[in-house]
């Protein structure tokens, strides 16, 4: 009998499934990479702040499988990571401490974003034309209902025990949340925002904030704008739904951004724009006219616990991407090199 | 007089000389030789050619242009899943926009991509079909870094009529039909062809981007595809020749989801294609006055049920029409001597919805060749400048020297020149992110090709031919789909190096009444960036999906009534990622197809039955990664051939 070199990986990794090596992936940041679109090389990386160290294809060493096509988000929730890939239809479940595959959700159609809401149940937008966003069982990791939104559903943020969902328009428009009530699971109210609602945040005070893509409207073969808006930023107060906004965009520039990142502690926000990254002081909201950096990112994060920046940016092509971390001051700390498309880095639980 | 014709023949024939699948030229029948060949096969004649010519194309009758050319390239050819699906040509480190496949002179990639889908073109379609790798791009025009292919109609004027028919069924739906009906005298001939392909591609596979690598069924896969091909051929009084074809080619096909996906795919495509072309000739005593003009319309329809702005799908539609008109002159100045010119007018047009507008577009071409025969060594020199607005082409120069060391048994020749290719519409106008201002990719080339019998000779009835190609080429300013601020953009991104090597050995032993004939090649192949737009990390890799090494096999053995064939491809291992990841690098694979056949004749009447197996022993592979290829696959097919007037071809 022959014995591979892949069956003895698979022997030992079945022998020490029972027993991980604790503390492998502890103190550091997980990094998404969403891959190239139908290249099936999606991969999480790993990046140790403190070591500046980063360990590449995470989950296909701990799995021995590829990831699949397009990691679109992963979110992390009581001590289990969830990890949606779009173009493969499914929600991936590990543990954080291993990363080693503990569930698969399938049975989803266009999936973006997870939340955990409570101990016992989590949402996943669906972001289709028609959105939804499914109930998740996080004990069977069933889907087990099903709440109607607007048009492609994106990012969610929880506020007291109110949902408010990012409803972007996806393939075609949009422009309000929906609030879902996280006990009952039916909708609150529906609130007009901005076209194109796609990132939230909650900051301090509780205010939702929303980062508003703008839209562009072509007449039906495409050879004039009929109608376009600028980017918004939207703060909702989540009581009794009253929106303040502020534009940060300008119309004919083909630009609609997709990232922001708050930092609570420090109440800033970072955004992102033609020409970079800008930060925007929450206090005394004022829109800057300079960018505090000067890099396109397709994927933007703070680190809750300091305030630095991640800005993520992708290779040419089918080269890996970057991660770029800032202080809060736009000083570059470092920058490391990533999987393909890096679009977002995810922080440990709790901090 | 007559002398005069038979200078202008000796040329002609020396000019046949362009070496076969087996190193051996198609049979010519002296009586009807052509007197005039393609502009393309008399200044390629000096380079290493695959010929496949109307006997083989019909033994193949029922493959698509990339199955037929697969077996001959390992690793020319990408397929994005299993028949029916986008499969895109790349020859000698290039891409897939940079080799051209033309048909009677029209070119066959999309407009829009500058890339053409070889699943889309039956092999059937034509009699003659010729692939030069690196061909010049001052013959061929715009992208041909990596070689052009040559589809063709010819006349038979041996026979007034002739019927021939091909009908395969194999494992997972897959039907083919194919049809042809020839009829006319010696001065007008009108052939018919009806080409017919269906498959449900519903076969098992491994995947191993699902847990526990499982086997599952391919669904949402399956096409059909229907072709039309209408010639009429005319010798006219007083040496005046006419052409005229018309194909009409349709396919609907379902877009599967890749590997790894918890759902099926929901897309559908159509393409519709309408081609025709008129070609006019006058032979004088050591002219050749010719002119063509010739339309192309490209349609394609794109459906997704599963997404869409208005809940009811995404949908997409574009129509592209390419219409040319040229004339060139071809002169004998003596038996060693001869040049041409020539001038063809390009109208492009384009309803694409991301363009914003209407794209119409003019192009010039002029063109003038030179050949020179000294002795034992013969040289091509071709010369081609292309005129668009708003730039400043090169002049494209191409130099083929090729020397007859040893009569019929060693030739020896190098050829060199520059190339280019022009952006392609959606790289140019493509709403956001095209870029009117890119620059065309150019390059240049240089190669040595040697054809050496070791055994025999041309034409033995045994022999031994080993072909040897060292080439070493460079495309600058390869452009690229690059992300932007908040768009992709293409950028003029890379300087590439492509340098290798082809080996084949082909023997041939005949016996009068029976035939044994085979090929052993290799390929080895480096195409690395030498310079890259934005990054230093990338300089050196091996571009994705050019394997370093890949190779083949064939062995056929046939008698009067009886074949087999065995074919084997061999392909190393290939990075899919610009950084080499090794985690993402397809595993090197072998496929090997076998096929049998019984040949019968009844009253004038030849069927043939035959069997093959594709993929004998279940290779589990990916030619693009994530796309699922068949295992193991059975066909069976009955064929009719009745040539009227004309002893059989076997």
């Amino acid at each position: 009998m022959w014995i591979t070199p892949a069956v003895v990986l698979l022997l030992l990794a079945a022998c020490t499934k029972e027993t991980p090596a604790p503390g492998k992936y502890e103190n550091g940041v997980w990094i998404i990479n969403e891959g190239g679109f139908n290249g099936n090389n999606a991969s999480v990386s790993f990046y140790d702040p403190e070591t500046g160290k980063v360990t590449g294809e995470v989950f296909l060493t701990e799995n021995l499988r590829p990831l699949g096509d397009v990691l679109q988000s992963m979110c992390i929730h009581r001590g289990k990571g969830y990890l949606v890939v779009n173009n493969s239809r499914k929600v991936e479940v590990v543990d954080i401490h291993t990363f080693r595959s503990l569930h698969t959700i399938t049975g989803v159609d266009y999936p973006r974003y997870f939340l955990g809401v409570d101990e016992t149940k989590g949402y996943l937008t669906d972001g289709n034309y028609q959105g939804r966003v499914y109930v998740v069982d996080l004990e069977t990791c069933e889907i087990t209902g099903q709440i109607p939104t607007g048009s492609g559903p994106e990012a969610m943020v929880k506020a007291g025990n109110k949902v408010f969902v990012a409803n972007s328009g996806g393939w075609g428009y949009d422009s309000t949340l929906t609030v879902i009530d996280a006990v009952t699971d039916e909708v609150l109210h529906t609130v007009k925002v901005g076209d194109q609602p796609v990132d939230l945040a909650l900051d301090a005070d509780g205010y939702v904030w929303v980062l508003c893509q703008g839209k562009v409207v072509w007449n039906q073969n495409f050879s004039a704008i009929v109608a376009e808006t600028p980017s918004r930023l939207v703060r909702v107060d989540p009581a009794i739904y009253e929106v303040t906004g502020w534009e940060i965009g300008t119309t004919g520039d083909y630009f609609n951004p997709k990232r922001m990142a708050l930092y609570a502690p420090g109440d800033i926000m970072y955004f992102e724009e033609a020409g970079g990254v800008y930060a925007l002081d929450l206090s005394a909201p004022e829109i800057p006219s300079d960018p505090l950096i000067t890099l396109q990112p397709y994927g933007l994060e703070v680190d809750p616990d300091n305030g630095e920046i991640y800005v993520l940016t992708p290779g040419g092509g089918d080269q890996p991407g970057s991660l770029q971390r800032y202080l809060p001051n736009g000083e570059e700390v470092q920058s490391v090199s990533v999987g393909y498309f890096p679009n977002g880095a995810v922080f440990p639980e709790g901090s | 007089m007559y002398n005069r014709i038979f200078v202008l023949a000796a040329w002609l024939l020396a000019a046949l000389y362009e070496p076969g699948y087996a190193g051996v030229p198609d049979t010519v029948d002296l009586r009807e030789v052509q007197l005039v060949h393609r502009r393309e096969v008399l200044f390629h004649s000096g380079q290493q050619a695959l010929t496949i010519d109307r006997e083989m194309i019909f033994r193949r009758a029922q493959a698509t242009l990339d199955e037929l050319l697969s077996a001959h390239l390992p690793s020319g050819i990408l397929s994005y899943g299993p028949a029916g699906s986008l499969s895109t040509i790349r020859l000698r480190g290039a891409g897939s926009n940079h080799t051209q496949v033309n048909w009677n002179g029209i070119p066959l990639g999309s407009l829009t991509t500058g890339t053409p889908d070889l699943s889309l073109i039956p092999a059937f379609a034509a009699d003659r079909l010729s692939l030069v790798p690196g061909a010049s791009g001052s013959l061929a025009g715009s992208g041909t870094f990596g070689g052009a292919v040559y589809l063709s109609n010819e006349p038979d004027w041996s026979s007034p009529a002739g019927v021939r028919m091909k009908t395969e069924t194999g494992s997972f739906g897959d039907r083919r039909l194919q049809a042809a009906f020839r009829v006319g005298n010696k001065r007008v001939q009108w052939d018919t062809r009806l080409i017919h392909h269906r498959a449900a591609n519903d076969f098992p596979y491994h995947d191993p981007y699902l847990p526990g690598n499982p086997e599952v069924t391919q669904s949402h896969s399956s096409f059909r595809s229907l072709g039309v091909v209408q010639h009429v051929f005319l010798r006219l009084p007083r040496h005046h020749d006419l052409n005229i074809g018309v194909w009409y080619q349709d396919r609907e096909k379902e877009i599967p989801a890749i590997m790894g996906s918890y759902a099926p795919g929901t897309a559908v495509q159509r393409d519709s294609s309408l081609r025709a072309y008129i070609q006019w000739r006058k032979r004088y005593t050591r002219s050749v006055w010719s002119a063509h003009a010739a339309t192309v319309n490209d349609y394609m329809r794109y459906d997704d049920a599963g997404s869409g702005e208005d809940g009811e799908g995404l949908h997409s539609f574009y129509h592209t029409r390419q219409t040319f008109a040229g004339t060139e002159y071809r002169r004998y100045f003596s038996d060693r001597l001869m040049a041409d010119a020539g001038v063809r007018y390009e109208l492009r047009y384009a309803d694409v919805p991301n363009y914003g507008r209407i794209i119409r577009e003019t192009h010039i071409h002029t063109y003038g060749g030179l050949q020179w025969k000294a002795g034992p060594v013969t040289t091509h020199f071709t010369l081609r400048k292309p005129f668009y607005t708003g730039y400043s082409m090169p002049w494209l120069v191409s130099l083929a020297s090729r020397w007859n060391i040893l009569s019929a048994r060693w030739w020896t020749g190098i050829q060199a020149g520059n190339r280019y290719r022009l952006p392609s519409l959606n790289e140019w106008y493509w709403t956001p992110g095209g870029d009117p201002s890119l620059k065309p990719e150019t390059g240049w080339n240089l190669e040595w090709m040697n054809d050496a019998y070791i055994i025999g000779f041309e034409h033995a009835s045994t022999s031994v031919l080993i072909r040897t190609s060292l080439y070493s080429s460079y495309i600058n300013n390869w452009i690229q789909w690059v992300p932007g601020e908040g768009y992709w953009s293409p950028v003029n991104y890379r300087n590439v190096w492509s340098r290798g090597l082809d080996m084949s050995a082909f023997f041939e032993h005949n016996t009068g009444s029976s035939a044994i004939k085979g090929k052993v090649a290799y390929q080895f192949s480096r195409a690395t960036n030498r310079k890259v737009y934005d990054s230093q990390d990338i300089l050196d890799k091996q571009l994705p999906y050019i394997p370093v090494h890949s190779g083949n096999i064939s062995l056929s053995w046939e008698t009067v009534r009886t074949g087999i064939r065995l074919e084997q491809q061999w392909n190393g291992k290939r990075f899919t990622t610009a950084d080499n990841h090794p985690a993402y690098a397809l595993d090197a694979w072998m496929r090997t197809d076998v096929g049998a056949s019984y040949r019968i004749r009844l009253t004038g009447w030849t069927v043939e039955l035959s069997g093959r197996i594709r993929n004998l022993f279940h290779a589990e592979y990916q030619l693009v990664r994530s796309y699922a290829l068949p295992g193991r696959s059975f066909h069976m097919s009955v064929s009719l051939e009745w040539d009227h007037g004309r002893k059989s071809h076997h």
